[in-house]
C-alpha cells in the first residue's frame, strides 16, 4: 500500500503521464501508431470541404507550382485571395523569380524555393525539404500543407493517363491529406492536381515513384493547416 | 560518389545528386523539361549530359507540344560525377547536336512502366561507363563494354516517352551508335 508521499507521487506522475500521452497525440509519429492512425485514417466532412474548397480546379497557365502554392496561402490565411491567377503570377515573377515564359503556357514556373518565397510573400512560413515518403508522412500526419514535384507523366500514369502527355517536364501538385492502414502505416496521400483539374489519391507505392522523378524538393507549411475532422 | 568503385546505380545516383544541387534548385523550374543523361565524351574524358528547356506542354494538356533547345545544361563527370552547369546563353551548345541527323522513333515493343523503362536505362549505362564503353580509348574487355553499350542504346529511347524531345536525342544515339560500330565489329 503506498504511504501519503507514495500516492502523492502516484498521482503526479499519473498527470504527468497524461501530459506526455496528449502531448505526443497531437504530434507527428514516424512509426505505426494506433492513436494517430485512428485519428486520421477517416478524415472527416471539414477536411473534404476545405480541400475541394481550396482546389481552383485547372490551371491556364504553366503555373501549376504557383496554383499549388495558392491553395496552401488559401488554407492557411482561411479565404480566398483577391487577385486572378494571372495577377497571383505576376506577382509571383516579380517578387519570387517565377519564370517568365513567352507564352501563357511557358509562364509561372516555378523551384521549392520559388513557393516558399512566394508562400511567405503572404504570410505563410514553409520549409524546403528532402523529398521523401518518411517527411510526406511526417508532415501529412501534423496536417501540415505538402507541395511535391514529380515528372509529369509519372504521376499522371497513377491516373491512368496517356504516356508523353507531360511533355517531358515535371509537374507540382498539392498533398492534402494521408490515408493509413489500421497499423498506422501510410497507404496512400490525397492529390490535389491542378494539371489535371482534378483532386484524387494514390499509393504510397506511387508516391514513391513521384517522388524519385521529380526535383529531389518539397514545400511543406510550418503550420498545420488542413482540419482534422 | 566513391571513384573507386562505380555501380549498377551510378548514373541513378549523379543523377539525384545533381537534383540536390544548389545551381539545380534555383536554376530549374519544376515546369521545364529534363533530358535523361546522354553521354559524350572526348580523348581527355567522358561525361552524361542533361538538358533543360522551356516546356510548352507542363503542367496540362496546354497548347502545342513543340521542340525547345535546352537553354541549361549539366555535364556530369564520370566517374567523379562533379558537376559542370552551362546556365548562360552558350548553354545550346553545349547540348550535342549535328545538322542533318533524322529524328528518333521511340520503339512500340516497351516493357513496364516509365520508372521501370528509366532504371533499366540508368543500370545500363551504369554498367557501359563501368565497362569501358563511351570512351576514346578501347575497352579493356571490349565483349563486355559492346554487350552494355548495345543495351544501353537500346534503352534510350524507351526511357523517354515524350516526343518533343526526341530531336534532342538524335545525335547522342549517333554517337553511341558510332562508338559501337568503331569498337564491336
Amino acid at each position: 500500500m503506498p504511504g501519503p508521499i507514495g500516492g502523492a507521487l502516484s498521482g503526479a506522475l499519473k498527470t504527468a503521464w497524461a501530459a506526455v500521452t496528449n502531448l505526443f497525440s497531437e504530434t507527428p509519429a514516424k512509426g505505426p501508431c494506433v492513436a494517430c492512425a485512428a485519428k486520421k485514417t477517416i478524415v472527416g466532412p471539414a477536411w473534404e470541404k476545405a480541400a475541394n474548397d481550396v482546389f481552383p480546379g485547372q490551371q491556364n497557365y504553366g503555373n501549376c507550382g504557383l496554383q499549388s502554392s495558392r491553395q496552401l496561402i488559401e488554407q492557411a490565411k482561411g479565404g480566398k485571395l483577391n487577385k486572378t491567377e494571372e495577377q497571383f503570377m505576376n506577382d509571383a515573377i516579380a517578387s519570387c523569380g517565377a519564370g517568365q515564359g513567352s507564352t501563357p503556357e511557358t509562364t509561372g514556373g516555378t523551384s521549392a524555393e520559388a513557393r516558399k518565397c512566394v508562400m511567405q510573400q503572404y504570410g505563410v512560413a514553409s520549409t524546403v525539404q528532402p523529398a521523401t515518403v518518411a517527411n510526406v508522412d511526417d508532415a501529412l500526419r501534423s496536417g501540415k500543407g505538402v507541395i511535391i514535384s514529380s515528372d509529369a507523366d509519372t504521376i499522371w500514369a497513377t491516373q491512368g493517363e496517356a504516356e508523353g502527355m507531360g511533355g517531358g517536364g515535371r509537374h507540382a501538385v498539392v498533398l492534402t491529406n494521408a490515408i493509413y492502414d489500421s497499423n498506422g502505416k501510410m497507404t496512400g496521400v490525397d492529390v490535389n492536381d491542378t494539371g489535371l483539374g482534378r483532386r484524387y489519391a494514390m499509393s504510397t507505392e506511387d508516391l514513391q515513384k513521384c517522388l524519385t522523378s521529380g526535383s529531389g524538393k518539397m514545400n511543406v507549411t510550418d503550420a498545420p493547416i488542413w482540419p482534422t475532422n | 560518389m566513391d571513384n573507386a568503385t562505380p555501380s549498377s546505380s551510378w548514373v541513378q545516383q549523379a543523377v539525384l545528386q545533381m537534383r540536390a544541387s544548389d545551381t539545380y534548385q534555383s536554376k530549374v523550374f519544376d515546369e521545364h523539361y529534363e533530358t535523361l543523361p546522354v553521354p559524350v565524351w572526348n580523348s581527355q574524358q567522358n561525361w552524361l549530359v542533361v538538358g533543360f528547356g522551356v516546356n510548352s506542354r507542363t503542367g496540362g494538356p496546354l497548347g502545342a507540344i513543340t521542340s525547345r533547345a535546352p537553354h541549361l545544361v549539366c555535364a556530369i563527370e564520370w566517374p567523379s560525377a562533379a558537376l559542370h552547369w552551362v546556365v548562360d546563353n552558350t548553354a545550346q551548345r553545349a547540348w550535342p547536336t549535328q545538322a542533318g541527323l533524322p529524328e528518333p522513333v521511340i520503339p512500340t515493343d516497351r516493357q513496364g512502366d516509365l520508372t521501370q523503362r528509366r532504371q533499366r536505362y540508368y543500370e545500363a549505362l551504369s554498367r557501359a561507363l563501368d565497362k569501358g564503353a563511351f570512351a576514346s580509348k578501347p575497352p579493356a574487355d571490349a565483349r563486355a563494354a559492346c554487350e552494355a553499350a548495345r543495351a544501353t542504346r537500346d534503352a534510350l529511347l524507351p526511357a523517354s516517352p515524350y516526343k518533343n524531345l526526341l530531336p534532342h536525342y538524335a545525335t547522342p544515339l549517333h554517337s553511341i551508335d558510332g562508338w559501337i560500330a568503331a569498337n564491336c565489329g
